[in-house]
């Protein structure tokens, strides 16, 4: 799935708002999310998860083809801890039919 | 500062934006993350363009040790959700580390 996807689902579903307003919509959460993250805030959004931007130390690391010395200085990445209910949901193992007409039902406004 | 953002956050943010009302800007939060979630119960990838992917691993049955008591027990096999930053967000990420961090 692509965030284009993404939008075109949410178009279908939100029928009475136009495809343009649905995708700068989408576009605008995600550049929030992001700029949250930048500014080192955490994000929670229940029964998904959650993230937070972790500082990694500096380190000295090895090139291992060269086995050259490399300073590799303070980093920071982003840690996502899935919630509860995502991890039981992506280990039922539901059948691919049954999650397709999940969202055939979310299309309909279910 | 860390106030952290929360799906209230997102949903008074498409309230706004779209000028429904209030209740149509939750479900319509809650709507992303569901087809982001049942894409994801499909265990197809999530690739979300400026932000980041969420990916699916399956991990094999292994067998761990509690560490206070050493007991050992098998882990059973799972499947997990990993996120990747994309390398736009990494770099604005890391763009933004300041002086006293480093100490």
């Amino acid at each position: 799935m692509k965030r284009s996807t993404l939008i075109d689902d949410l178009a279908i579903k939100y029928k009475y708002l136009n495809h343009a307003d649905v995708e700068r919509t989408v576009e605008l959460v995600f550049k929030h999310l992001g700029n949250a993250l930048v500014q080192g805030q955490r994000i929670e959004i229940r029964n998904v998860g959650t993230w937070a931007v972790k500082t990694r130390q500096p380190r000295i690391a090895r090139n291992p083809k060269t086995g050259e010395k490399v300073q590799v200085g303070i980093k920071k990445s982003v840690a996502f801890r899935m919630a509860k209910y995502l991890k039981i949901r992506i280990n039922s193992n539901t059948p691919e039919e049954e999650v397709n007409q999940k969202i055939e039902k979310m299309y309909q406004g279910k | 500062m860390n106030t952290g953002v929360t799906r209230q956050y997102l949903s008074d943010l498409v309230y706004k934006e779209l000028g429904i009302s209030k209740a149509q800007a939750s479900n319509f939060i809650d709507d992303i993350f569901e087809f982001i979630s049942l894409q994801l119960e499909k265990k197809s990838k999530v690739k979300i363009a400026n932000f980041g992917s969420f990916n699916i691993r399956e991990k094999k049955e292994r067998v761990g040790r509690n560490p206070k008591t050493k007991e050992e027990k098998i882990i059973s096999s799972r499947v997990v959700v990993t996120f990747k930053p994309s390398k736009i967000l990494k770099n604005k990420i890391n763009k933004n580390i300041n002086a006293n961090e480093v100490a």
